[in-house]
């Protein structure tokens, strides 16, 4: 076996445990199906914050510094022992599993597209210009100088031809730095992983919602979703974005709706690593936050409310700042000219981008298979039949992320409808997916199905 | 909705699962035409590399990876740092005289596209107009043809930054 195999996997599992202990240290409490998949996502957040903490510190970047900054944020969680052992109660208990047939089938075939996925973001190397114009350029120096602020940013051959992309947040272009350091040097499979953590996370939410056999399919539906297979295994910023996003979403409305306050600190988590990895996406939490705040506080009271939601927010800002600015002006000796890209808001331009976002990307099926009118029909048959909108705050959200996406093609000069807003697109549809599964017309569905499978009189 | 218990097998689960293996198999399949939109996804993103997969696996070295992926994107840049002398300041083309001859875009001539293939190398990006005067080096593509020169040469140099101006605008 090659050296770099076992350190990969010794990297993962280290995450893993740092995720484990950080969500388990909030005190929060949900199933293992679903803490699994979300702790190895938010500890590889956590890591990529440590390893990059340990660089403004002047730490240079190396596989030591990798291996130790792991090693430290997974001790951290442990001042909370206490918390972190009643959280993490029963997580090694034999799971009981009942599998019907059905579940193999669904089982199997997920299995053999995620076998394909790995294989390919281990084979191919680095393919989208973006990703090689910035993300994977800054990581190859970065892994080599020991420095994110390397060559890269000082060569006079690309003086004045950086654009954004070698700016852009930095989790993937930390998580290639890190691929590289285990021996890695061109591939990107740390994609892979995080597309199959986001499809256990999101088939586990289904399955919270709805009967196994909806919950598979519509899991089949969105891996499948024909624009975002691609991404889950190409190296760009958008699918790992969606990932958090949604995971932050999902556990939000979860905690406000069983009243669990813990949950919305693992939710911020999520936030902040959201914004660590898109740097649009603080704008989208601010209006997250600003749609549940109202539920916040009548849930969990003024100050608590206000606490939870001020909270989010500033640990979202706290991930922006560090990079945007404190890295940016304090570190590296060249700036992005994003402040020339922001635009004032106009309400004719906003129509336009609604529009054209409408026609070109949102309605697109060629993009996002059935989900988008699959979704628009679920809305509508529940409100013409059920007379009521389930899970309003998801819905909320949905909507919400929408019109900040808008919202960004409206300011943002370098925001283009057709690339910017379409992989955009990735944080709307699991929501939408999610949604479906928590309608009410599924719910009945779900109901008549577990009885007609058992062989009882609905 | 709570997970309830589910009896692991019936006869109406066994009907269940012939129903998701029909679903499954008309989703991914070519059986309902242009409707479909998850059939022509699938078979690009996942089945084509499963199909390949043994052939590609035999394909293990970086540069015959990165080479199937990128093409002229790679081999250009290669020929290029290939044929450069030590005091070589070369200028990078505008993007729209290399799509001339390329059936995929010039990616190559973007200096961090460049850089990502072969390294830092003494280049100038035809964008970079503060730094084009320094080039002594110049790039010449012809049909499946491409030649490097330098004052003195064979080549007007004045005719071909024409050619670069006229497709590429000062930008």
């Amino acid at each position: 076996m090659k050296g770099e195999v076992p350190l990969l996997v010794l990297t993962v599992l280290m995450q893993w445990a740092i995720g484990l202990g950080l969500v388990s240290a909030t005190g929060y409490r949900t199933q293992r199906s679903t803490l699994l998949p979300m702790a190895l996502l938010l500890g590889m957040f956590v890591h990529s914050l440590a390893l990059f903490v340990a660089q403004l510190f002047g730490v240079p970047i190396s596989l030591q510094t990798m291996l130790v900054s792991g090693v430290i944020s997974m001790l951290l969680p442990a001042l909370r022992w206490k918390t972190v052992r009643v959280s993490l109660d029963g997580l090694l208990s034999v799971p009981r599993f009942r599998p019907t047939l059905y579940d193999v089938i669904i089982v199997g075939f997920i299995g053999y597209v995620s076998y394909m996925v790995i294989w390919a973001s281990w084979y191919w190397p680095v393919t989208p210009f973006d990703a090689m114009a910035g993300i994977d350029l800054v990581a190859r120096y970065a892994a080599r100088d020991g420095m994110i602020a390397n060559q890269v940013f000082t060569d006079p051959s690309l003086q004045g031809q950086l654009s954004n992309q070698p700016f852009y947040a930095p989790f993937a272009m930390l998580m290639q730095v890190m691929m590289k350091l285990i021996g890695y040097p061109y591939t990107q499979i740390w994609v892979s992983i995080v597309a199959l953590c986001f499809w256990w996370f999101v088939w586990s939410t289904l399955r919270r919602h709805s009967h196994p056999l909806i919950a598979g399919l519509l899991t089949v539906l969105f891996i499948l979703t024909p624009e975002m297979l691609g991404y889950s295994y190409i190296l760009q910023t958008d699918f790992a974005n969606a990932a958090f996003f949604t995971i932050g979403c999902v556990v939000l409305a979860r905690s406000i709706d069983e009243e669990e306050l813990a949950g919305v600190f693992v939710s911020a988590l999520a936030f902040a690593g959201a914004c660590w990895s898109r740097t649009e996406t603080p704008l989208l939490v601010i209006l997250l936050g600003a749609a549940a705040l109202p539920k916040m506080l009548r849930v969990f009271g003024p100050v608590k409310g206000l606490v939870g939601a001020l909270g989010t927010l500033g640990m979202s800002a706290l991930t922006f700042a560090l990079w945007n600015i404190v890295f940016f002006n304090a570190y590296l000796p060249v700036r992005p000219s994003t402040a020339e890209q922001i635009r004032g808001f106009d309400m004719a331009r906003f129509t336009d981008v609604a529009a054209s976002s409408w026609t070109s990307v949102i309605s697109n099926t060629e993009l996002w298979g059935w989900i988008v009118w699959l979704f628009l029909a679920v809305l509508l048959i529940d409100g013409l039949v059920n007379r009521r909108v389930a899970q309003p705050l998801l819905i909320g959200m949905i909507i919400f992320t929408v019109l900040g996406l808008f919202i960004i093609g409206t300011i943002f000069s370098a925001a283009v409808v057709e690339q910017t807003l379409r992989r955009g697109m990735f944080k709307v549809i699991p929501l939408m997916v999610v949604a479906i599964a928590a309608s009410g017309i599924v719910s009945s569905a779900s109901a008549a199905l577990y009885s007609w499978e058992a062989g009882r009189k609905s | 909705m709570t997970e309830q218990q589910r009896p692991v097998f019936t006869v109406r689960g066994v009907a269940l699962t012939v129903a998701v293996i029909a679903i499954l198999t008309l989703l991914v399949g070519p059986y309902l035409g242009e409707g479909n939109p998850y059939s022509s996804s699938f078979s690009v993103r996942i089945e084509l590399y499963r199909e390949k997969l043994d052939s590609l696996n035999r394909i293990r070295g970086w540069r015959d990876r990165i080479y199937m992926r990128h093409m002229a994107n790679l081999e250009i840049p290669e020929y290029i740092v290939g044929k450069l002398r030590p005091n070589d300041t070369l200028l990078l083309p505008p993007m729209e005289y290399g799509n001339q001859f390329m059936a995929t875009k010039a990616f190559w001539v973007d200096p961090r596209i460049f850089t990502w293939m072969v390294g830092f190398q003494p280049v100038v990006a035809w964008r970079d107009t503060a730094r084009r005067q320094s080039a002594n080096t110049f790039v010449v593509l012809e049909q499946n043809t491409i030649w490097l020169t330098r004052p003195g040469g064979s080549t007007n140099i004045d005719s071909l930054l024409q050619v670069y101006e006229t497709l590429g605008g000062d930008q």
